[in-house]
């Protein structure tokens, strides 16, 4: 018998406690190494947007994954190191030598560390290959990426997998650096309490701290932006540390504050639940805290399919179609529209047309901040070819009468239209006549809502605006082809057959376009003439005659809502799945971590739940006790993760203009019910963890 | 107060029997200090779990006040355990997270006693047992004899008809141990509380108003005090060196 077979023997005896050791560190190298294979797969790097929103917000989500697994892992190290602890002791207590034993237990641990590594970053590889492919194939209609494993997902999963690697034997070095035989021998027994008893004030600095760094962090950048139109830049996401530190004392308070109080019956009821929890300290909050960030993570993932559609208008618009053209172009007819739904036995309802003219006029640039965060706004004499319409031709158009005095003009936005920074009303107060170059003064009234007519985003050089017949009249005279718009707005009969003729008509306007139309989404031709050379978006409008579903970037784009609906998924299926991915994994880690933390909970309490049986506790009185045990695990994580994810997501929407309207309203309703559904997992996982430490203690009958 | 009568307990190791306990009899009168010494194997904590309900047994009855134990359920049994016995073990078995005044009250807290009476009864045994000083402090920051007296004051907490007590005085120095001794003491003289213990210390068990002396799973000897402690004392040990063929043991 050697030292060796001895170790191998007592790794057979111990090998539950192995194996779950082993699974927790290859199942986070796991699901950190699949998020950064993903993520940097050329898939999904050519699809988001270079320092668009979306790619912030999945590297944001990627660090509370990240910070979430390395605590889980320092947990399970933990966990580990008790249960070998008794063994270490033993050892040292017949005169093993430490230096030795230390050794032994440090290279035994990195080969098993170093097997999870590997075997975690070829199941990430493995499965982010799997759900990849899947990706690109539900997206290749509208994608031509491809998913590939690449370099920066590779090393991008080594570096984690090192520092995981580090961080275990840091860990162990340090247990196993006490000196003390006794204290090696009593670490599995060893509790962690919160020594100092919190207090009220305790509870009430977290609270105030959360509060505050949720304030400091996400609402008053805005506030001093809209105020100051001063950005304070990316350093004010550090208040959300004081948040999280907050975050913990709540939870601490939580687990550590029961007294007497006003209830002392009450209190007494709970007194063993309270006592057992409260020894079990901080490793349970650190847990808990775990547990809300993932489920924070996964729920902001989540929201991210609802939030996007917050700006799909297409069950408010008033016309199922609505495109325009310029008049220089051999655009498809009435005639012709009609006759190619009746190719379809599709109907054709409610056909109006209009006529917009594109003028120029002055306006306010507002793009860029200065060096010191403070927003450019620069004036410019002429910044865009807005497009007006006329009082008489709106009514044609909409059935809707407006009045509006020569030189004043509405504004024609959606109800989701709410100034910010960026964005406001009424910048514009002249308009350039085309002949003699003289301007006409424009004062702004106010706006009227019309969907189907709303031009992307509303505002700027996207605005829309009624004018008088006579200014309209005027402005109009000697103005080119070129520069006259038709507005076509109608309906069909529902038919089934409506996307058939959508795509015939999406190709047919695509090819019989002219080449002044080819422009992209954001293209302003006033400032492509100031600017020349350097202007931005002088490239190719993008866009597939033959492929409706492919995402364009186009400033004509049709807008036929068959297509939208059956293209709009598609178009942006890459962005879905990988935030649905992300929320898949958090989730994944959060029902790990609740169960792994459910069943220590349970085994630890093992002797407690014996003690209180001698002592007269019927098994009914002790399921009672396990079950407020796991609950913690659960309830407060849950709820404060959902709670505060839910009420940060309209936060942020309220935030982006100050007002929520029926699209976000809608979203948040969708994110309501996501949230519910996640409540649901959380409370399966709560049932399964509960039934198996039901029966591992024997407490089943 | 308790009738064990003609107990039969074995273990079954792969195709060898091993009887523990061989046709024991004995009784424990109310109020009555009861103490079972003898040497390792003589069967001595086997019976205290027989009584306990920790364990089954093949044969014999165990009636607490005529009740015989073994027909009853789980449920029961928890009710017995809680209401009529009371037990002080020898690692103290208190709860890390809990203050003295609550760990003693733990036996109404599971009978979900109102909070008032139990708080009283807590205190008025802390304070027979010299330990209401310590109330508000944490199992971790006292010493193992006032520990022992906090068990022993939870044992007393429902007025039990039997304090079960597993070498109370095991984890404990003479001084400590002298001082939980007189808290059982103390809870017979004040309480008339029936105490049956099990105890390799011939000093604790001269305190006893009658020892069970156990050899191989019989009762070896029974032996009554007159109240002379020191000569009760010496009368224990000879038995105890004729126990052993001559030789000093362990229960020194």
């Amino acid at each position: 018998m050697t030292m060796n077979k001895v170790w191998d023997k007592l790794r057979k005896h111990n090998q539950a406690n192995y194996r779950q050791f082993k699974f927790c560190i290859s199942f986070s190298v796991l699901l950190i190494s699949s998020y950064l294979m993903m993520l940097f797969s050329p898939l999904v790097q050519n699809t988001l947007p270079v320092g668009g929103d979306s790619r912030k917000q999945i590297y944001m989500i990627f660090g509370i994954a990240a910070v979430g697994c390395i605590i889980f892992v320092l947990y399970t190290t933990g966990l580990f190191y008790r249960y070998k602890s008794r063994e270490l002791g033993v050892f040292l207590a017949l005169g093993s030598d430490k230096g030795k034993l230390t050794k032994a237990t440090l290279v035994e641990s990195a080969k098993l560390v170093m097997g999870c590594m590997a075997a975690g970053i070829v199941g990430g590889c493995v499965t982010a290959l799997i759900i990849g492919k899947i990706f690109e194939m539900i997206a290749s209609e509208a994608n031509d990426n491809k998913f590939a494993l690449s370099f920066e997902g590779l090393s991008g999963s080594l570096i984690y997998g090192i520092v995981i690697f580090l961080l275990v034997l840091i860990s162990l070095t340090r247990s196993l650096g006490r000196s003390n035989v006794l204290e090696i021998m009593n670490q599995q027994r060893k509790q962690e309490p919160i020594k100092n008893m919190v207090t009220v004030r305790y509870l009430a600095l977290g609270i105030a701290m959360l509060i505050i760094g949720v304030f400091l962090a996400a609402i008053l950048p805005g506030i001093v932006l809209r105020a100051t139109h001063h950005h304070m830049g990316i350093w004010t996401n550090l208040f959300y540390l004081l948040a999280l530190v907050g975050l913990y004392r709540i939870m601490v308070y939580s687990i550590a504050s029961h007294r007497r109080g006003r209830n002392p019956q009450k209190y007494y009821k709970n007194v063993i639940s309270y006592g057992m929890l409260k020894f079990q300290g901080r490793s349970i909050v650190r847990n808990m805290l775990v547990i809300t960030l993932l489920v924070m993570g996964g729920l902001f993932a989540f929201y991210y399919a609802p939030m996007s559609y917050s700006g799909d208008k297409s069950d408010f618009y008033e016309a199922g179609y609505h495109y325009f053209y310029s008049e220089d172009t051999d655009e498809v007819t009435e005639t012709e529209v009609r006759e190619m739904a009746g190719k379809y036995g599709v109907e054709i309802e409610n056909y109006r047309e209009g006529e917009f003219i594109q003028i120029v006029g002055d306006g306010m640039i507002r793009e860029n901040f200065d060096a010191k965060g403070n927003l450019i706004e620069e004036y410019a004499e002429r910044y865009a070819a807005y497009q007006c319409i006329s009082v008489s031709e709106y009514e044609i158009l909409t059935g809707e009468k407006v009045a509006v005095e020569d030189g004043t003009y509405i504004m024609i936005v959606s109800s989701g239209s709410h100034e910010n920074l960026y964005n406001q009303f009424g910048t514009m107060e002249k308009l350039y006549m085309y002949n003699s170059g003289e301007n006409v003064s424009m004062e702004y009234t106010g706006n009227v809502i019309y969907e189907s007519l709303v031009f992307r985003w509303a505002f700027d050089e996207d605005m829309r605006c009624i004018i008088s017949d006579r200014d309209y009249a005027l402005l109009k005279e000697g103005l080119p082809q070129e520069q006259i718009l038709r507005q076509v707005l109608f309906d069909t009969d529902n038919n089934e057959a409506s996307l058939a003729f959508s795509n015939e008509l999406y190709r047919e306007f695509v090819l019989r376009m002219s080449d002044n139309m080819k422009v992209p989404g954001a293209y302003n031709s006033v400032r492509h003439e100031v600017e020349g050379d350097d202007y931005g978006y002088n490239y190719p409008a993008v866009y597939d005659a033959d492929n409706p579903a492919r995402e364009t970037d186009w400033r004509y784009a049709p807008n036929f809502i068959y297509l939208s609906a059956s293209n709009g998924f598609l178009q942006r299926a890459v962005f879905f799945l990988m935030f649905l991915y992300v929320a898949v994994i958090c989730l994944a880690a959060v029902g790990i971590v609740s169960y792994t933390r459910s069943q220590s909970v349970g085994l630890g309490s093992k002797q407690v739940f014996d003690d209180l049986k001698k002592l007269g506790a019927n098994n009914r009185y002790v399921s009672r006790l396990l079950k407020t045990q796991v609950k913690k695990v659960y309830v407060l994580p849950t709820a404060i993760g959902c709670v505060g994810m839910f009420a940060f997501e309209t936060l942020l929407l309220h935030q982006n203009d100050g007002g929520l309207d029926a699209y976000e309203f809608r979203a948040l309703g969708i994110s309501f019910l996501l949230t519910v559904a996640v409540v649901f997992y959380q409370y399966l996982i709560y049932r399964i963890s509960m039934r198996r430490v039901t029966n591992i203690l024997g407490l089943s009958a | 107060m308790l009738n064990v009568n003609h107990l039969y307990k074995s273990y079954q190791t792969g195709n060898t029997t091993y009887e523990v306990l061989k046709d024991v009899c004995f009784k424990v009168e109310e109020g009555e200090f009861v103490a079972v010494m003898g040497p390792s194997g003589s069967g001595k904590t086997t019976l205290l779990n027989c009584i306990s309900c920790f364990i089954g047994y093949e044969k014999g009855e165990i009636l607490l006040k005529d009740m015989d134990l073994s027909i009853l359920n789980e449920k029961n049994i928890a009710k017995v355990r809680n209401e009529d016995m009371g037990f002080v073990f020898q690692d103290f078995m208190l709860l890390d997270g809990l203050t003295i005044l609550e760990n003693v009250c733990i036996p109404k807290v599971i009978k979900a006693e109102p909070y008032r009476l139990m708080e009283e009864k807590a205190k008025a045994l802390m304070n027979m047992f010299g330990i209401l000083e310590i109330a508000d402090k944490y199992p971790g920051e006292i010493s193992g004899g006032q520990k022992q007296r906090t068990a022993v004051a939870r044992a007393l907490m429902n007025d039990p008809l039997l304090i079960l007590a597993d070498e109370p005085t095991g984890n404990l120095d003479s001084r400590s141990s002298e001082a939980v001794i007189g808290a059982f003491l103390e809870a017979q003289r004040e309480l008339n509380a029936t105490t049956f213990m099990v105890t390799h210390d011939s000093f604790s068990a001269s305190y006893c108003d009658r020892v069970i002396v156990m050899k191989d799973g019989r009762i070896f000897k029974e032996l009554m005090s007159n109240g002379n402690h020191r000569a009760f004392l010496e009368q224990l040990l000879n038995v105890l060196r004729n126990l052993n063929g001559g030789e000093d043991d362990d229960n020194e």
